[in-house]
């Protein structure tokens, strides 16, 4: 006999601004079914432990689109972008492509900057929630902001955190894609909040 | 994303005498501190299964499951407890160690069936572990879970599950768990 299991549930929240803060458009926690594989290659290769994993944890496309083998990692899942940092944390992009559980990138990722077609990305901040009730959850939220000049329309949003490949060195993969639909005018801001959170 | 597990009990001979198959309910607080941590870089306090908080890594020994055999401190335990699953479980009720004496079991390795697998719109990898019965008498398996690292040297549960119905291992039976853990895109 098999019953409804409890997912590792993943939400997420949007809100966009004008140039005057005031917000033009939000979007209420939805609840994503936007796992990659790539979060899963991330935790095999830290339930493994390995250094050096024989066979090899691997091949695995990193954002980049470079096949690599994992193993254990210095910094496992980190997504604690600074301001400016669009190798991991939270990306937003512009395809409207149908998610695939073998993306490992956004598929038009925004860029970092004030040019045509780019935002600035603020620093990635994590809340820890805790356990209300039978519910254990934590938050984590990136502004980003639109200063190219003209309006961007944002249709993917995704989480990149760090990995680490043989021998060690650092690369990143894409653990979650979602599709989105905001338009963020020029002098405005996108606030992206992803929950993740368990149900006993 | 998703975790299941199937529990196989098998007599002296081989044959299976048990088996249960479900989706799992049962991701604890322990886990998701764990990954908090990781994700942030800021290390969390977590519980571990003695019971004493203490500051989670945030590098490589962060949620190791593998183990090698012998040992019952980390990877895949069975239990005899069968407490109703809570969010803040730190271990299992009633653990079943490693041994022949009598109500033990012995432990084989805590192997991550790796890499991941993708099929249709899932990708999986599995942790499976073997636990054998010497100790002469009937061994009863109520719940199951997976002890995974906070840090080097300490554990916390993060995920347990009571099962519908009591697992016997014979004498020279053995018990095979496999959880599965899923990631989902749709």
């Amino acid at each position: 006999m098999r019953r409804a299991g409890m997912d590792v549930e993943l939400g997420l929240a949007l809100k966009v601004t004008d140039k005057d803060g005031r917000v033009i458009s939000r979007q209420g926690r939805r609840k994503c079914h936007s796992f990659v594989q790539g979060w899963n290659w991330a935790l095999s290769a830290q339930f493994l432990g390995q250094s050096q994993p024989s066979p090899p944890n691997g091949p695995v496309k990193d954002t980049s689109g470079v096949n690599r083998n994992l193993r254990t990692c210095g910094n496992p899942f980190r997504c604690n972008a600074g301001a400016g940092a669009t190798s991991y944390g939270i990306r937003v992009g512009t395809s409207t492509q149908a998610v695939s559980i073998s993306d490992y990138a956004l598929i038009a990722p925004v860029a970092e900057g004030t040019g045509s077609g780019q935002m600035e990305h603020q620093a990635q901040t994590f809340t820890w929630i805790g356990v209300v009730g039978n519910i254990c959850s934590f938050k984590t939220e990136r502004v980003i902001v639109n200063n190219s000049g003209a309006q961007i329309n944002l249709r993917e949003a995704a989480i990149y955190m760090s990995v680490f490949y043989y021998p060690t060195a650092g690369t990143y993969i894409m653990a979650c894609r979602d599709l989105i639909s905001q338009n963020v005018p020029n002098g405005g801001s996108i606030t992206v909040t992803y929950t993740w959170r368990i149900i006993a | 994303m998703n975790l299941s597990y199937e529990v196989i009990v098998t007599d002296k001979e081989g044959k299976v005498i048990f088996r249960e198959s479900r989706d799992s309910r049962s991701w604890l607080v322990g886990y998701i501190q764990l990954v908090y941590g990781g994700m942030s870089g800021s290390g969390q306090s977590v519980k571990c299964t003695d019971g004493i908080n203490r500051t989670q890594s945030t590098t490589y020994d962060l949620l190791l499951v593998a183990r090698g055999a012998n040992d019952d401190t980390r990877g895949c335990v069975v239990g005899s407890g069968s407490t109703a699953v809570d969010i803040n479980d730190y271990k299992l009720a009633a653990q079943i160690h490693h041994g022949t004496g009598p109500g033990q079991l012995e432990h084989y390795s805590c192997d991550i069936l790796y890499p991941p697998s993708v099929v249709g719109s899932q990708c999986s990898f599995r942790v499976k572990r073997i636990f054998h019965n010497a100790s002469g008498a009937t061994v009863t398996v109520r719940e199951i879970g997976i002890y995974g690292s906070l840090s080097n040297y300490q554990d916390t549960c993060i995920c347990r599950d009571v099962l519908s119905g009591d697992a016997n291992i014979p004498h020279g039976g053995a018990v095979t768990v496999i959880y599965t853990v899923r990631a989902i895109a749709s």
